[in-house]
């Protein structure tokens, strides 16, 4: 009689749905079993495919023959060797050009016609490095040739020079007029762009070294009606009223716009052009922005999110050296509708957000999924004053930590937080005094984990953060050896933990190195076997 | 209310409609018949099969409905398995591969998903030739041909 296995093996589409689940490697193995399993598994071989100098011609030509397969192309080689592939990929949706050389009009002219060709592809993202081209040249020959259903569109142009030549006004030679004659006979001529791009609603651009002429970019937006979420472009900025023409321009053409990122800051280093599109796009319409490594002082976001304090969700301020405390502090308690706020610092950031401000109002928004915070906690709650006194419960709670509850009190009523991130500022001259061992408990936030224990006199708020049912990361700085004097990690915590954050999947726990091991207390070690796929980030430092 | 399913084996299996349910093939059998109590026969599940079947569907009962992936990248994660759901794949290999031919018959999308997570976790890591007989496969390949196949895997490994 026919066994089970034996009906499964001959059910082709069984087969497929196990190699779905399979990674490149096991796809290797599975499809070297037999002739059956081979041809099955030819759609994942070659359903994502990353060109690289082990494509031998042979390899290339195979590979040409399963084109039909390929629906993601990734490669840094020649462009030549990418067209050879994708022009033969019908179904092609995902291109990822990572590091192309382009040099010449020819060059550009080829890519942008291969582009044009290309009529499935959805999703396009670019790193082109040149050292003759410009950037204005390239973006429009690449815009004027999206395929009509792309949806994500990112270019990262990358100029040897060290700084931007200008456009040039010379005329082509008689070798490069040539090529580009012969691209054109090959692929068609390149064509100016009628209708815009509708389905495209995400643009990413970025040029390093330098910025784009207004003129050039703003007519391009005109065919990029439906965008939602866009890079900043860096804009020749000659003047605050220029940029904010600029940006009044972009809004309008591009109605549905509501998330901004500005993640790289090579000539705008103060943000000008996010403030701009922030003060000049209509009312309570951005919901997300991502600003990253900002180098210069930047002390009027406040103002510009003031004026989408109703639609703000998600604010993300990475690695800036600067930001306006009060404009940070105000977003907590005007903006409603916020989901994410993350911050973190680099060791050049300058600003900090006391604990004291952080807490003197209720948060409006009560729907935060995320939360990344780096606070200053007063001298006195960092380092409370004869802490064994201190920690006991009195008659009323201690001074120095009055602020700190408020503030736990504030998170615990967070219910719908998957991510909490919490670091202590520590300050750059004690970094420096004492240099990288610097003891993890500076940084611990003090009671977080502890839960308060009233028949021993002991305080902590563990306990407050029980709505907290949705819990999937905490991390920040929890050192279970050096708690803070008075305050305790064990197995009331743990059981805790596990019984009110039963999504727990991360969770940062520092300890400290014994005779090269790091072992965790038996206590965690039953979070985990408790908690399945928990994962315990476990860093220690040499000294306590 | 209840159904009364038959295995295949002529055994009765009184189970609620909404457990039953999780079946597509079965929900859409009481669609057509209306409010009837005639039992169900499943003549391509045997009673072994049939209980643990209604075992899953009654632990995921309470479960949303599963909105197909729009992703068009057919690459799936199989180390996501739910601690009870791989516990309850636990059973011997004939077993295993019974419980997903029921669910690909009874039309049991998360129960056929976790079936097919744990072949695949059953292959990871595995050399051809394991892999040929842990699952009783047979090599037809001539040794040109694997080396050619071989070839391939070696230009497409870095990913």
């Amino acid at each position: 009689m026919e066994t089970a296995q034996d009906r499964f093996k001959d059910m082709t589409e069984l087969i497929f749905m196990v190699a779905s689940h399979l990674d490149h490697k096991d796809i290797a193995s599975f499809r070297l079993t037999c002739h059956k399993y081979h041809d099955i598994c030819q759609h994942f071989q070659y359903c994502d495919v990353r060109l690289t100098d082990r494509w031998t011609k042979e390899g290339l030509q195979t590979l040409a023959n399963s084109a039909g397969l390929i629906r993601s192309l990734a490669f840094s080689e020649s462009i030549s060797k990418f067209l050879y592939v994708a022009s033969l990929s019908p179904r092609l949706t995902v291109l990822n050009l990572e590091a192309v050389k382009v040099d010449t009009a020819f060059d550009l002219y080829f890519l942008a016609r291969a582009l044009s060709s290309m009529s499935t592809l959805r999703s396009l993202s670019l790193k082109l490095y040149t050292k003759d081209l410009v950037a204005e040249e390239t973006l429009k020959a690449l815009v004027h040739n999206l395929p009509a259903l792309l949806e994500s569109f990112s270019l990262v142009f990358e100029t040897l020079q060290g700084q931007r030549l200008p456009p040039s006004d010379e005329e082509d030679d008689d070798d490069e007029v040539r090529l580009v004659d012969t691209v054109s006979a090959l692929l068609g001529p390149i064509t100016e762009r009628k209708e815009p791009l509708r389905r495209l609603t995400d643009w990413g651009l970025v040029i390093t070294f330098g910025d784009i002429e207004a003129d050039v970019i703003v007519p391009l937006f005109e065919f990029l009606p439906e965008l939602v979420s866009i890079d900043v472009p860096s804009i020749g900025l000659q003047a605050p009223v220029h940029t904010f023409d600029v940006a009044t321009r972009i809004s309008k053409a591009c109605p549905k716009l509501r998330h901004l990122r500005k993640l790289h800051t090579y000539t705008d280093k103060e943000g000008t052009m996010a403030l701009a599109f922030l003060h000049s796009m209509p009312v309570n319409t951005v919901e997300s922005l991502h600003i990253a490594q900002l180098s210069e002082d930047v002390r009027t976001f406040g103002d510009g999110l003031d004026f989408h304090k109703e639609s703000i969700k998600s604010i993300v301020f990475d690695r800036c050296r600067w930001i306006d405390v009060d404009s940070l502090v105000s977003i907590f308690f005007q903006s409603s509708n916020l989901e994410v706020f993350r911050i973190s610092r680099s060791f050049y950031s300058r600003f900090e957000i006391p604990l004291e401000c952080l807490v003197t109002q209720q948060w409006a928004s009560t729907k935060f999924r995320e939360l990344e915070l780096y606070l200053r906690l007063t001298d006195n709650e960092q380092n409370p004053e004869h802490p064994a006194d201190a920690l006991t419960i009195a008659e009323s709670i201690p001074d120095w930590a009055i602020d700190l509850e408020r503030f736990y009190r504030q998170v615990g009523a967070l219910t719908q937080l998957r991510i909490l991130d919490l670091k202590v500022v520590v300050d750059n001259n004690r970094r420096f005094n004492e240099g990288r061992y610097l003891p993890y408990r500076d940084r611990t936030f003090p009671g977080l984990l502890t839960l308060e224990d009233r028949s021993r006199g002991r305080l902590g708020w563990l306990q407050l953060l029980d709505g907290l049912m949705n819990l999937e990361e905490l991390h920040g700085s929890f050192n279970l050896d050096a708690m803070v004097p008075g305050f305790g990690f064990g197995q009331d915590e743990a059981d805790w933990m596990v019984s009110h954050w039963p999504r727990l999947k991360f969770i940062e726990l520092y300890t400290h190195c014994e005779r090269d091991n790091v072992v965790l207390p038996p206590f965690v070690q039953s979070m985990m076997q408790r908690l399945p796929g928990l994962k315990v980030a476990r860093t220690y430092t040499g000294k306590k | 209310m209840t159904v009364i399913l038959v295995s295949s084996d002529n055994q009765d299996f009184k189970v609620d409609k909404e457990v039953a349910e999780r079946s597509i093939l079965i929900k859409n059998m009481l669609e057509d018949v209306g409010e009837s109590d005639s039992p169900i026969p499943l003549p391509n599940v045997t009673s072994a099969v049939l209980t643990k079947v209604i075992e899953y569907c009654e632990h995921h009962r309470n479960d949303p409905v599963q909105v197909p992936e729009e992703t068009d990248d057919p690459r799936k994660r199989s180390n996501d398995i739910e601690e009870w759901d791989m516990k309850f794949m636990q059973v011997d290999q004939e077993m295993l591969f019974e419980i997903i031919l029921a669910a690909n018959y009874l039309d049991i999308k998360p129960l056929l998903d976790v079936g097919c997570k744990t072949v695949a976790n059953i292959i990871k890591g595995k050399t051809p030739e394991e892999i040929r007989k842990a699952f009783n496969i047979v090599n037809d390949f001539t040794p040109e041909e694997e080396a050619q196949i071989k070839k391939e895997n070696e230009w497409a490994e870095d990913r």
